[in-house]
Formats: C-alpha cells, sequence, structure tokens
C-alpha cells in the first residue's frame, strides 16, 4: 500500500512536471519576440533589460527552461503586466473564491443526485422515473452559460430575488479581506451561482446512480435479501444503494477537479473572481504571466483530483492489488 | 463494418428514446448542410423596417421568427446557420478522438509490457489537462479557428477512448481466436487490426457518441466566452454576442433559442449513445 | 513425421520477494520436463493426462505459441526453431492447431468464409476466387453441407459441433503436415463427440497429417488415436499402442487414470446401456 502510494504520488509529480513544460514551450510559440509571455512590452527598455536578465531570458532556452521549473518550484509566477504585482499574490484569494463557489456545491450536487437517483431506481418502469432521467439529460445536455443566463434572466431581473454577479456587493469591502466571507451579503451572491451550478452538476451522478442500482438489482445478494423476506424499499436502500454508493464515492475526486476546470464557464457569467474568471481576463489583457500561472493552478487541482480519484478506488475497492 | 452499422440502427431504433435522438440527429444534419441555403435572411446583415430604421431588438414577428439583435440580425437565420459549426466541430473532434484514443488502446493493451505503461502514463498525463482551460490557452495563443478548435479538443478527449478500449484489448488478446490467427501467420499488425479491431468497434461507437455531446457543448462553451472563430456564427457566439452587448436581458428571444438548439442536439446524441450502450455493454443490459 | 526430443518449459516460479531470498533465485515451474515423442504421417498419438499435467503446454511449445526452453522438435526433419527464424510463415502453413473452445476460438465479428478463408489470407494469397474455392472445398471435406449455405453465418449462428467443424477446416485448409487437437470435443455434447473424433481419425488417414490428440478423456482415445502417451507432472510416464496402454498399463498413474473411467470402448458408451432398452422402449 505505501509503495503503491508513493508510485503514484510519483506519477502526480511528473504529470504536473509535464504539464508545466507543455505550458513552457506552449507559450514561447507565440509570434515575435519570445521574451514578450514573461515581461511586459510596457516597461521602460531599461527595466525590460532588468527583467530579461533576472529571469536569464538573455541565456538559451533551455537554460531558460530549468530557471522556469525552479521559479515553479518555489512559486514564483513572476510579475502581472498589468499591475506588476507578484503574480502569487493575485491567485491566492482567488483560488479560495473558486473552491468557496464548487465545492460546496459538488458536495451537494452528489448527495441530491444520490439520492433522486436511487429513487429512480426504486420506481423504476414508472412515468417518474422516464421524466427525472429526460430532466437530467436534457439539464446535462444544456449549456451552463446559457443555464447560469436563465437563471438571472428569472430570478435576478424578473423576480429580483438576488443580485446578477459578483462575490459581494462592490464597494462594500474595498479591501476584499477575510470578513467579506462571513457576510450575508457574500451569501446572498452566492446563492445563484451556487444553485444553478449544483443543478447542473446533480445529473452526472443522478444517472450514474440510477443505472449502478438497476444493474446491481439483478444479482444474487440483492435476490438473497429479497427471498429473506426484506421489503423491496428496505432492499433497495439498504443493500443494493450502499453497493452503489462505492462506484459514485469513487468518481467525486475526479469531477471535483473536472468541475473546477470547468468553472471558467459560471464564473464569466457571473462575474465571480475566481481563477478561471482571472485566467480569462488575463488571457484577454495579454497578461501572460497571470493566464499561465491561474492555468497551472486549475491544473494542479484537476490532477489532485484523479490522484485522490484513484486512491479511493483502490481504497475501496477490494479487488484492486497494490503490487 | 456494413453489418457493424446495420446493428448499430437496429439497436438504436428500439425503444422510444432512441428513435426520437435519431430523427433529431437527423434534423441537425440536415441544417447544416442546407443551412445558409434555407435561412430566411444573411445572418449578418441589418434588417431594416419599412421606414428604413434599424430593426434594433425587435421581438418575434412573422417577417422575424426569432427576432433580430442588438445589431438588426435575423436570429432565426443565425440558428440555422449556426448548427453547421456545432457538427462539423463536434463530428471532425470526434472522428480524431475515436482515431488516437481507438490506436492507442489497441496498441497499449495488445503488446503490453512497458509499450503499454508508457501509453498509459501518457494517458493519465492528459487525464489530468484541465478541459476547458486548455483549449482556450491553446486557442488565445496559436490563433481563433475552427482548425485549432479541432485539434486541441481532439488533444484533451482521446484519453478516455483509449482508457476504456485498452481494458477491452486486455480481455480480448488472450482469447483463442486471437492465438489461431497468430499460428496461421499473421502478423501483430493484422492480428490488432483484423481481428481485435472489429471487436471493439461498438464501444468505440459508444465513445464516439459521448464524445461528440462533450465537444458540441465545449464548442459552444468557447464560442460564449468569446474564442470561438471570429467569422464563423455559432450557436455559443449568438450567445455571446448577446453577453457582451449587455443586452441580452432586455431580449430573451436572442439568447433563449440558441442553447435550446444546442440541448436538443446534444440531447440526441446522449439518447442515441445511450440506446446503443444498453445493447453493447452487458452490464448495463439489466437495466 | 514429427520427432520431439527432450523438450521443456519452465516458467519462474513467482517474482515476489521471496525470489530475491538467496538459493531461491533458480526456482522454476517445470510445466514440461523432458518430452520425447514421434509421430509419423498419418498417425494420431493421444496425449493424456490431468489438467495441469502440462499437456497443453506442450501442444502449445509445439505450434509456436510458446518457446521451449530446451530441447528440438522436427518436422519432416527441420529443426522448427530454425524453420520459423527463416520463415515464419512457412513454419505455420506446416503446423496448425484445433482448440477446445470452439466459441472462443472464432472470432464472433467474421462469417464462416471469413473464418476458413483468413489463413489463406495471412499467407499472402490475395486471389478472392481462389481462396472462395479453396473454402467451399475444406467445409464439404469437414461435413459442412451444403458449404454456400454457412459461407454468410457467423459463430453465433452455429452449433457446437458445427463451429468445431469450421475450427477444423481452417486448421486444414493450409495442408498442414502437423496437427495438435487440444481438447477438442470436451466441450461439445455426447451426441456430437463421436462425429467429430472421426472426423480428425479420418483427416489424419487421408491426408497423412500426423496428429497429436491432447485430452483428458480416455473415453475418446480409443475411437481416434493409434498410440498413447500418459503425461504426468510435465514428463511422459508411459507409451505405447492404445490397447496396450488401456489393457495392460505399467505405470501406477496409469492404472488410476483408467480406472476413473467407466469403460474406455466409444460403442460402449455410444450404444444404449444393457437392461435399460426395454424400459425405454
Amino acid at each position: 500500500m505505501a509503495s503503491y502510494l508513493v508510485r503514484r504520488l510519483g506519477h502526480m509529480v511528473l504529470t504536473l512536471f509535464a504539464m508545466a513544460t507543455l505550458m513552457f514551450f506552449l507559450f514561447r510559440l507565440l509570434p515575435g519576440d519570445p521574451t514578450a509571455t514573461v515581461i511586459s512590452p510596457s516597461l521602460y527598455p531599461k527595466a525590460q533589460e532588468a527583467m530579461r536578465q533576472q529571469f536569464g531570458l538573455d541565456r538559451p532556452l533551455f537554460e531558460q527552461y530549468l530557471l522556469y521549473l525552479r521559479n515553479l518550484c518555489v512559486l514564483d509566477f513572476g510579475f502581472s503586466f498589468q499591475t506588476n504585482r507578484p503574480v502569487f499574490e493575485m491567485i491566492q484569494g482567488r483560488l479560495l473564491n473558486t473552491l468557496l463557489l464548487i465545492l460546496p456545491s459538488m458536495l451537494a450536487a452528489y448527495l441530491i443526485g444520490a439520492v433522486i437517483g436511487a429513487m429512480a431506481a426504486w420506481k423504476r418502469g414508472g412515468g417518474a422515473e422516464v421524466s427525472v432521467v429526460l430532466t437530467a439529460t436534457a439539464l446535462q445536455s444544456a449549456p451552463l452559460f446559457w443555464l447560469s443566463m436563465l437563471a438571472i434572466l428569472l430570478f435576478s431581473i424578473k423576480l429580483d430575488l438576488f443580485p446578477i454577479g459578483h462575490i459581494v456587493t462592490p464597494g462594500l469591502f474595498p479591501e476584499q479581506d477575510w470578513r467579506m466571507y462571513l457576510s450575508l451579503d457574500f451569501l446572498h451572491h452566492l446563492a445563484l451561482p451556487f444553485l444553478v451550478n449544483t443543478l447542473y452538476q446533480l445529473c452526472f451522478p443522478l444517472l450514474l446512480m440510477r443505472s449502478t442500482m438497476l444493474s446491481t438489482i439483478g444479482e444474487d445478494y440483492i435476490e438473497l435479501a429479497r427471498m429473506k423476506g426484506l421489503s423491496e424499499r428496505r432492499v433497495l436502500f439498504r443493500h443494493a444503494a450502499r453497493n452503489a454508493l462505492l462506484p459514485l464515492a469513487t468518481t467525486l475526486p475526479m469531477i471535483l477537479g473536472w468541475a473546477v476546470a470547468g468553472s471558467v464557464v459560471i464564473e464569466t457569467v457571473f462575474s465571480w473572481p475566481g481563477l478561471g474568471l482571472l485566467m480569462i481576463e488575463a488571457i484577454s489583457r495579454a497578461d501572460y504571466p497571470v493566464a499561465q500561472a491561474a492555468f497551472l493552478l486549475i491544473a494542479l487541482l484537476t490532477v489532485l483530483g484523479t490522484f485522490v480519484a484513484d486512491l479511493l478506488y483502490g481504497l475501496l475497492d477490494p479487488r484492486i492489488v497494490y503490487d | 463494418m456494413a453489418a457493424i452499422i446495420l446493428d448499430f440502427f437496429r439497436a438504436v431504433w428500439r425503444g422510444p428514446f432512441g428513435p426520437t435522438g435519431l430523427v433529431i440527429l437527423a434534423i441537425c444534419v440536415a441544417l447544416a448542410v442546407l443551412g445558409p441555403a434555407i435561412a430566411p435572411y444573411d445572418p449578418v446583415a441589418r434588417n431594416y423596417d419599412a421606414a428604413g430604421k434599424l430593426l434594433r431588438l425587435a421581438p418575434p414577428s412573422w417577417q422575424h421568427w426569432l427576432g433580430t439583435t442588438l445589431l438588426g440580425r435575423d436570429v432565426f437565420s443565425q440558428i440555422l446557420v449556426g448548427a453547421r459549426p456545432a457538427l462539423l466541430v463536434g463530428g471532425l473532434t470526434a472522428l480524431g478522438t475515436v482515431l488516437i484514443g481507438v490506436n492507442i488502446g489497441l496498441i497499449s493493451g495488445y503488446f503490453g509490457g512497458r509499450i503499454d505503461s508508457f501509453l498509459m502514463r501518457l494517458t493519465d498525463m492528459f487525464l489530468g489537462l484541465p478541459f476547458l482551460p486548455f483549449i482556450i490557452i491553446v486557442l488565445s495563443l496559436t490563433g481563433r479557428s475552427l482548425t485549432t478548435m479541432v485539434i486541441a479538443m481532439t488533444l484533451v478527449m482521446w484519453r478516455s477512448t483509449a482508457r476504456v478500449v485498452r481494458a477491452q484489448v486486455l480481455s480480448l488478446r488472450e482469447m483463442p481466436f486471437v492465438a489461431a490467427a497468430r499460428i496461421t501467420g499473421a502478423s501483430d499488425f493484422a492480428i490488432i487490426y483484423r481481428e481485435i479491431a472489429p471487436n471493439i468497434m461498438p464501444i468505440a461507437l459508444v465513445s464516439v457518441a459521448f464524445a461528440l455531446a462533450w465537444a458540441i457543448i465545449t464548442e459552444a462553451s468557447i464560442g460564449f466566452l468569446g474564442f470561438g472563430d471570429p467569422s464563423v456564427v455559432s450557436w455559443g457566439s449568438i450567445v455571446y454576442d448577446a453577453y457582451a452587448s449587455q443586452m441580452m436581458y432586455r431580449a430573451p428571444w436572442w439568447v433563449v433559442p440558441p442553447g435550446i438548439a444546442i440541448m436538443l442536439l446534444v440531447s440526441a446524441v446522449y439518447f442515441v449513445g445511450r440506446a446503443y450502450e444498453q445493447v453493447v455493454n452487458p452490464r448495463l443490459r439489466m437495466g | 513425421m514429427i520427432d520431439v526430443r527432450n523438450l521443456t518449459k519452465h516458467y519462474a516460479a513467482s517474482a515476489g520477494l521471496r525470489s530475491l531470498l538467496p538459493g531461491r533465485r533458480g526456482e522454476v515451474t517445470r510445466a514440461v520436463d523432458g518430452v520425447s515423442f514421434r509421430i509419423g504421417a498419418g498417425e494420431v498419438l493421444g496425449l493424456v493426462g490431468e489438467s495441469g499435467s502440462g499437456k497443453s503446454t506442450t501442444g502449445r511449445l509445439l505450434v509456436g505459441l510458446e518457446t521451449p526452453s530446451a530441447g528440438t522438435i522436427l518436422i519432416e526433419g527441420i529443426d522448427s526453431a530454425a524453420a520459423r527464424a527463416r520463415d515464419k510463415k512457412a513454419f505455420h502453413r506446416q503446423v496448425q492447431m484445433i482448440f477446445q473452445d470452439p466459441y472462443g476460438a472464432l472470432n464472433p465479428q467474421h462469417t464462416v468464409e471469413e473464418l476458413v478463408g483468413r489463413p489463406l489470407f495471412y499467407q499472402g494469397v490475395r486471389d478472392r476466387v481462389a481462396i472462395a474455392k479453396s473454402v467451399r472445398a475444406v467445409l464439404a471435406e469437414v461435413g459442412l453441407n451444403p458449404a454456400d449455405s454457412y459461407l454468410d453465418q457467423h459463430p453465433h449462428q452455429l452449433s457446437g459441433g458445427q463451429r468445431q467443424r469450421v475450427c477444423i477446416a481452417r486448421a486444414i485448409i493450409l495442408e498442414p503436415r502437423f496437427l495438435v487437437a487440444d481438447e477438442p470435443v470436451s466441450m461439445l455434447d455426447v451426441s456430437i463427440k463421436w462425429d467429430i473424433v472421426r472426423l480428425l481419425k479420418r483427416l489424419a488417414r487421408q491426408r497423412g497429417i500426423a496428429m497429436l490428440y491432447i485430452t483428458h478423456d480416455l473415453a475418446t482415445v480409443g475411437a481416434v488415436c493409434d498410440r498413447l502417451a500418459i503425461m504426468h507432472r510435465g514428463r511422459i510416464v508411459e507409451t505405447g499402442p492404445v490397447e496396450e496402454v488401456l489393457s495392460a498399463p505399467s505405470d501406477a498413474y496409469t492404472r488410476a487414470l483408467i480406472a476413473a473411467i467407466p469403460s474406455a470402448d466409444p460403442d460402449v458408451v455410444r450404444g444404449p446401456l444393457p437392461g435399460t432398452t426395454q424400459a425405454v422402449v
């Protein structure tokens, strides 16, 4: 088990390394001066020269690459073109905002999805099941950005229940300090994106729960429980559901990672100052150091997600041997 | 191959969802081919009323079934025209995904050993790539075009197909018919592509369906985020235009139809894919 | 004419931690441990043993699905390892195999015509008309008549016996000199077993094929084999003409095997048991 863990960790580090390498060369693909992606063209020539030396951009490509890796290891992402502040400073708070939006709503989505999925399996064959499956498929097929806009249209504009966007009312917390997360205003802003994301994300666990439960219903131990005279309801929720939860739980970390990656969309519609929005803004302003750092951080979360999913899968499924 | 395609239609035609999906898909394909020809207006032309005034955000009417945009463009025509990029990008991505995924899965599963470890490590790496952000970065660095979009999406999507196919190949390669082919002098290449590949086609077809669904949604999302090909009217870019104009909440006819179009098309793909999966995947057959 | 000398196959016992201990390094499983025999043209040698005795591994070694650790296989006087290295395709034309599970041995996606014609294709024949002609001929030879009605069938549309006939047709289309039949009837119904067994015997005689008939079931050997070799733990413990081995076994293991079957004579098993006829009628 320990050696399995170490090996998986090794793979993860390797994956991150490959991703960082990919980004390094991808950003060098830009036409024109390769240093333009690292040093703001708006600086004075003198200052540009100084930075070129600081980042080793006057050296050969390979040395630049080594320097880049070293800087990444100490979380030195360079300076923003826009604000000239260290990139790391800018992305810290953004990471928290994204996690505050995504984590609770994914947990809620999995809980609700599992329950509705189990109910759908229980009422299998009926009109209720068909309509649940149809609705879930339709929701899953709708683009998230569009659902978000419809929600704003209905709940914010027509009914005036929620603010249209942003994390708090602009100007209320000029310092952007931690106290804003404790305010009611923050929760009020969080509510709508939270609801939309939960509704959208619960389709996958719902459909998965339903289909795994349906496939366990025919298995021997379920038949056995039924023959023992247990009620249909007890058999389903005590036995079938418990076994269907296992494959469901193992997908959660991976889907979480993907949801973080997909947060780009929902953050854009709701002007939610998270990592995804930061990346989009940075790209449209050609602020490459920030864009790259935001991407790498999102990638780190995605990779972490797959890593934990693999571990969970190994822990919960006794058939996996740690050789 | 013909038999597999015939089986595919026979399998999907059962039950209510499969045929519904196929019909919607057929309509979308027809639109993708004919859309620009049957669109009542030029999708990017400005329309004026009888008095010569620009039809800004006109609500639906007999002339303009789905109203007009801020620039006086006909929304209905834009929807008709938008089917082509959605299916083109989705279809090409699904095709590329299956070509790469199936081949990597076949080679990895058949040869095993070092080749397998290397290819699976590679797959894991791609599994860690954040989907949308990666495509956005590639598009913004290398230029926004449909071709780049297809390539970037294929790069991140082949990974799941490869995993599914490999798992299938691992059990197929132990079948006696593989040994039987080997002792008649078949090369590894012949065994992989003539003996094993036909048997993974059903699974590959299922993964085409899911790749197609993902690709269509992703194409729309990219369009919405403003990284689509600026010269193409797509369902995503219609919503982007509405969003960027800041007027979308005053003109629901501009925002609602493209979303419904995407939803219908993607649902249709899911319906067909799931109906076929029910038949192909023995584990799901119970349900 | 097949001449097998001292054929040996060893597997490393376990790749686990124990193999790192001193003195354990050389530990191996001797699946096949110095086996020698000869089969003449048109002759059928029965290789009999329990599962795990190494008889199937022997078969796989002979057709080149596994590489021997030691020993030589001479086919028509030519060393098979050398022949394989020189010309793989030519080697495989000489040696064919029939598998135990006729369903798993047939690719479910192919039709009978493809299944039987594939060996010729893999041998480099591209003349479709010639392939189709050969396929019809061998199908008729293995008793699938009329051949045309089977050409477009898929394996799942055939019965177990028909499937095994297709496997046999595929094995003989290359006109091999040597055929390994690995438990060819063990998964078939009793009613068809004997037809298949007789078909194999007839093919060996008519085509002058040297055949190795691998089985754990002594009941069928009388109908097909000329000689028997009894295998136990990777070694051949007894060999000789069928009647001799069955009536006067010299080895203790052989005696135990024979004691385990009710009758070795196929005609007795096949006909109605004495005393039951009236009751049934």
